[in-house]
């Protein structure tokens, strides 16, 4: 059964279409993932879902209630984690916790057993009265996600939750998602991570641009791009040299990454010689070079010809 | 020559702080040009107002000796002369009786509420008159109008607890919504289940307990400390405090929808709320800035705020005396706050 319906929800920042007529079903119970690289619209798509922005055009059913006539018991029943900590430095956790979720009608005895016990999954049990600026970023993001589920919400938004977070943290993170999950809140996450919305979502929107650009679960969608395989080389490379790799026979697709270079092909061993041959003629550095299968970042590089950027 | 290109470095930093800036140059300039046009010129004594009642050679001549110190604005009758010092339009008015070419003594009516300007009016009127009639015995009767002793710190409690009050307000509330804005908690409540006009109503009722208990500490640190008599009513003293508090709350929210660190917001509350307590005449008596920075004075919330409280606690006055100056300074906080909430921005 669908929890979050959107209709033709577009918004449209001083003529720059920011949200292009996004239709979507977020299914209840379900780790719903929104992809796609920075400016492509997926935080605008959340802010207007959880009614801090008014869309300029259609609108979002979350819960049976309209995002545009109901703001409030829209916002009575979603829990949103911000890309930003909105959390107060000179509280503590538990106070910070406290005053959030007195605002979400959380009161008493039952506000301190939920305070109690969310500061238990998060694993900050031993920094109940420590006040947040002494808080690691870690320790900052967990909080911050107990936050936004201080109210036991139907749904949490979690937009960017481990942006600029170092692997260790952004893995115990993914661990606290899946926790959320298991106890059947949905959830509606943003990443510009392929690798996360790859472990953690049931089904990923791609977006790029203000529009979906592919749909479905992470092997559907890895599947939808053919029987590519993915040349995977770790190496500052040159601009020049993707131009150069495109002219390559059985080369389908070719492009710098954050770390290096991707080549898309249906013949990796066919072609392998030849990219490295080109990689040589460039005088490029080779720190590593792998034939893998392929990720989300292919899917989106197959279908926008760029690559999802930190 | 490393250093030069560390000096180098500091200087363009230094060029792009705002803050910095604002404080090195404009906010000095302004303090300085504020002092200079006030006292650049020599100290100006406020018009004497005169009821001349003896038209003789003698008391002409007298009041020509007087000319050459004051201005000098003549009233029809003693009554003009000592109402229009109680109602605040003159610091002295001296009255010239009938029998003054016979001996007869200067009446000299003066506000000390108005501080050292009126001391020093009187002293100085005193000092003509003696020199007039050549030594002998004081030719002048001094009668103070409000007829009880005025003490210095009800100048200073109210004038720097308006100024206080008015900083703390102003800079609290714009700094912490700025905060709030940088951190995402501002976002964060908006995300909550709650009206708008409780969040904003959060924080100007936060402000104003705390503008409340400056002017409470403040005062009991006057009165218990150093003696300050209030002859007027606590309660009116209280009305008064709570219109400066909720118009410095009115400023700060305005602050708020335009700066975008706390820096700048303090810069942008500083800029306003000095040049007003100068002109308002929390500092000093507004009657001895020239007659046109007066003109300005008048019109500014502060000086109608400094107004209403001398006349409560000095002069023990009622609501009735006092209510223009309260409507005045209730229009400004209207308006301020009107604007602020106006311009508010709710969306980044």
């Amino acid at each position: 059964m669908p929890i979050v319906e959107i209709r033709d929800l577009s918004k449209t920042f001083n003529g720059r279409k920011a949200v292009d007529r996004l239709n979507l079903t977020i299914e209840e119970g379900e780790l719903f993932g929104l992809l796609g690289p920075n400016g492509a619209g997926k935080s605008t798509t959340v802010a207007m879902l959880s009614t801090v922005l008014q869309p300029t055009d259609g609108t979002a059913i979350v819960s049976g209630h309209d995002i545009r006539k109901r703001p409030k018991e829209v916002r009575e029943i979603i829990g949103v984690v911000t890309q930003d900590v909105g959390l107060y430095d000179d509280l503590t956790a538990a106070e910070n916790l406290a005053y959030f979720g007195k605002l979400h009608g959380v009161e008493g005895g039952k506000l301190r057993k939920r305070v109690n016990k969310i500061l238990d999954i998060v694993q900050l049990k031993d920094r109940t009265k420590s006040r947040v600026k002494t808080f690691s970023g870690g320790m900052k993001h967990r909080l911050n996600l107990a936050v936004g589920l201080i109210h036991k919400p139907e749904i949490l938004f979690l937009d960017e939750p481990t942006a600029g977070l170092d692997p260790a943290a952004r893995l115990s993170v993914w661990e606290l998602i899946k926790g959320f999950q298991a106890e059947g809140t949905t959830i509606l996450l943003t990443t510009h991570y392929m690798e996360e919305a790859d472990y953690l979502c049931d089904r990923v929107a791609i977006m790029d641009q203000g529009k979906i650009v592919a749909l479905g679960t992470p092997a559907e969608l890895k599947r939808s791009i053919g029987k590519l395989e993915v040349i995977e080389v770790k190496a500052r490379a040159p601009k020049k040299l993707v131009a150069k790799l495109r002219k390559i026979r059985k080369v389908e697709k070719a492009e710098i990454t954050s770390e290096g270079l991707r080549v898309l092909t249906p013949a990796a061993d066919a072609v392998l010689s030849q990219v490295v041959k080109s990689l040589a003629d460039e005088g490029v550095h080779m720190d590593s070079l792998n034939i893998i299968q392929p990720t989300l970042e292919d899917v989106f590089i197959k279908l926008t010809g760029r690559a999802l950027r930190d | 020559m490393k250093f030069l290109t560390c000096a180098a470095k500091d200087l363009r930093l230094f060029t792009r702080d705002r803050t910095g800036l604002f404080f090195t140059f404009l906010f000095p300039f302004l303090l300085i040009g504020i002092f200079g046009l006030i006292f650049g010129a020599g100290y100006r004594l406020p018009d004497l107002h005169v009821a001349q009642e003896d038209n003789g050679q003698l008391a002409n001549l007298y009041v020509s000796t007087l000319e050459n110190v004051f201005k000098i604005h003549k009233v029809e009758n003693a009554e003009a002369a000592e109402q229009n010092v109680r109602n605040g339009l003159a610091v002295v008015g001296l009255v010239i009786p009938e029998n003054f070419s016979r001996g007869g003594k200067v009446r000299l009516f003066y506000d000390p509420a108005k501080g050292d300007i009126a001391i020093s009016m009187k002293a100085t009127i005193e000092s003509v008159t003696q020199r007039f009639w050549a030594g002998g015995e004081s030719p002048v009767e001094s009668q103070s109008v409000v007829g009880r002793e005025i003490h210095a710190m009800q100048h200073f409690v109210p004038g720097w607890s308006i100024m206080f009050i008015l900083m703390t307000a102003g800079i609290g509330i714009a700094s912490t919504i700025v905060v709030e804005r940088k951190s995402g908690a501002f976002k964060r409540n908006l995300l909550a289940p709650i009206r708008r006009g409780s969040f904003l109503g959060g924080h100007v009722f936060s402000a104003f307990v705390i503008g409340c208990l400056q002017l409470a500490v403040y005062f009991a640190f006057g009165i218990l400390v150093f003696g300050m008599p209030v002859y007027g009513s606590p309660l009116l003293v209280a009305l008064i405090g709570a219109l400066v508090v909720f118009f410095g709350v009115g400023l700060g929210l305005l602050v708020s929808s335009f700066a975008r660190t706390t820096d700048a917001a303090s810069s942008a509350v500083w800029a306003v709320i000095m040049p007003m307590s100068a002109l308002g005449g929390l500092w000093w008596a507004k009657e001895m800035m020239p007659a046109w920075m007066q003109s300005i004075s008048n019109v500014l919330p502060t000086t109608h705020a400094m107004d209403s409280f001398r006349a409560v606690i000095m002069r023990g006055e009622g609501l009735a005396a006092i209510a223009p100056s309260l409507a005045v300074l209730a229009g400004f906080t209207i308006v301020v706050l009107a604007l602020a909430l106006k311009l508010f921005r709710w969306e980044e």
